[in-house]
């Protein structure tokens, strides 16, 4: 009698102890839909348009407040610009772009299929979702000869550090974008929550400004952010002076982004469960 | 009178429209949280610039174009119409359809100008600025005229772009950093070359925003009516230009036989 096992919406196949090699092609398996989402969305992404806007209209804040600081006579700020710039545009991607990928299946009739395959629905989500995070880099570059031409170049002492950051916040920006679709799937108006989600993160994450000049009371909240660490250390890069614990302030924006993707990977799963249960997946 | 009526019912158009997005609800505890923390993270670059003039300086500048940048959402909303396939019936209608245009984007006059009013109370206690009666007085007033303008802007924008629809939110992105770029907002006008400042002379705020600046400063009633004339001025001339630009793109339109490919 076969036993029939729930499966997970991470795993890929059932998993059996008389099946030696269970472990290593559920890996492989992963790693195999990982790579085919992976190719699924830049196809689709170099047919929409659309999905890059982002990358045309958020670095164009790098020139306000490039000029604001120049006027001010601060050229040392400048690259605080830079720093707003590339993590705003990341921002934008994570959470207006990657957080409507679910959405977007919903609405297109996809996500019946998807679930139906034997795929882990979650880890294609996840996936897909990190490429169009990644694509929010491109806003260093654009920043970057921004502010230089508003201002004057910028003098990024510890490029490696910064490029590590970089990465690290890309993934923890695309697992907390697993809250916001999720959020945004959960609610009445999908528009809403995207509308309404960047000005608080933006200003808690200290992005433009460092967090540290937010009043007392509410700085407790920013430190559970992570996009506070990423621009702290982001900034740190800018000077010459060697950067303290760099390993720990890494893990702090990596441990936090977990910890979103966490609550997001509940909160769909649940989501999804109750679908199933109730026969409404497609309604 | 049947265009009054057509602007009227658009009108309701809009607040569905409205509804769509927000909820009295969601509209002051998302929207307004979202476009003051905005707001917020602009002016505390003062704080970071440790100035206190140029803390008010960005305090004033934005407390205008809270609400009038948020007008912009009329560039969206132009294409509506479109999208919900009503256009061929307005260019076939006998109606003018600069009426139903204006009567479906109005709601984001009214919303930008609310979000204005309701911004600028919570800025002030926020960041702890001590305003004059005067200021307080006068602000309904700049602060309409501004949205006015903007609005106007907007709709230029919004019936050229409804032709290029995937364009609409870059078109309102990009206008909005340039507005709050040039029109000194947020950067000292001096600070652009001379081109640039001529060219702000014809974008809405620029006018409305000085004013606001010498009421705050105490200057002439007279200087202060000047400039919010020339406001006045830059906000009928984009309306002008958005009528221009609507019949010019349906003109076209009718020509190719476009009208109902959006």
């Amino acid at each position: 009698v076969a036993s029939v096992r729930r499966r997970s919406l991470l795993t890929v196949y059932p998993l059996g102890f008389e099946d030696r090699m269970a472990y290593s092609r559920q890996v492989m398996g992963l790693l195999l839909q990982t790579r085919a989402a992976l190719k699924a969305q830049w196809a689709m992404s170099l047919r929409n348009p659309v999905d890059a806007m982002p990358l045309l209209t958020i670095p164009l804040t790098a020139v306000i407040s490039a000029a604001v600081v120049e006027a001010a006579g601060r050229p040392d700020l400048r690259g605080y610009a830079l720093v707003a710039c590339v993590l705003m545009t990341m921002g934008q991607m994570a959470f207006f772009v990657a957080g409507e990928v679910l959405a977007g299946d919903r609405r297109l009739k996809v996500f019946e299929l998807l679930l139906a395959s034997p795929a882990a629905y979650l880890a294609l989500l996840t996936a897909r979702m990190s490429l169009l995070t990644a694509f929010g880099s491109l806003g260093l570059i654009e920043g970057y000869f921004l502010v230089a031409w508003i201002a004057g170049p910028v003098e990024v002492h510890h490029w490696g550090v910064l490029v590590a950051t970089l990465c690290v916040t890309a993934a923890s920006f695309t697992l907390t974008a697993l809250v916001v679709g999720a959020w945004m799937c959960s609610g009445r108006s999908t528009r809403t929550v995207q509308h309404i989600v960047s000005g608080p993160i933006y200003l808690l994450g200290g992005v433009l400004v460092p967090a540290s000049l937010l009043p007392s009371l509410i700085q407790p909240v920013s430190d559970l952010l992570f996009l506070s660490w990423s621009a702290d250390l982001m900034r740190d890069t800018l000077h010459a002076a060697p950067i303290e614990a760099v390993p720990f302030r890494l893990a702090a924006v990596a441990l936090l982004g977990v910890l979103g993707g966490c609550i997001g990977y509940v909160w769909i799963g649940r989501m999804i469960e109750r679908l199933r249960r109730d026969g409404t997946v497609s309604l | 009178m049947s265009s009054l009526k057509v602007y009227m019912a658009s009108c309701r158009v809009g607040w569905a429209d409205w509804e769509i997005f927000w909820n009295v609800r969601t509209w002051l505890f998302g929207w307004l949280v979202r476009i003051t923390t905005n707001a917020g993270m602009w002016i505390m670059l003062g704080l970071l610039l440790q100035s206190s003039r140029l803390t008010q300086y960005l305090f004033l500048g934005y407390s205008i174009a809270v609400g009038a940048t948020s007008t912009l959402w009329a560039v969206p909303s132009a294409y509506w119409d479109r999208q919900a396939g009503v256009h061929p019936l307005q260019v076939a209608s006998p109606v003018p359809m600069f009426a139903s245009l204006l009567g479906r984007t109005s709601i984001w006059l009214l919303n930008g100008w609310a979000t204005g009013l309701l911004a600028l109370p919570v800025l002030t206690l926020a960041f702890g600025m001590h305003l004059s009666t005067p200021v307080w007085l006068a602000f309904p007033l700049i602060l309409l005229v501004c949205c006015l303008t903007t609005y106007a802007f907007s709709l230029a924008i919004g019936a050229v772009v409804a032709r290029a629809p995937n364009f609409r939110n870059v078109a309102s992105g990009v206008a909005g950093s340039a507005l709050l770029a040039f029109t000194g907002v947020l950067v000292p006008p001096a600070f652009w070359s001379h081109q640039i400042q001529q060219v702000a002379q014809f974008l809405p705020m620029t006018h409305g925003v000085a004013a606001f600046r010498d009421i705050a400063s105490g200057a002439s009633t007279l200087s202060i009516g000047e400039k919010l004339l020339h406001e006045l001025a830059v906000g009928v001339m984009w309306l002008m230009l958005a009528y221009l630009a609507l019949v010019v793109v349906v003109y076209v339109e009718r020509r190719k036989g476009w009208v109902d490919r959006a």
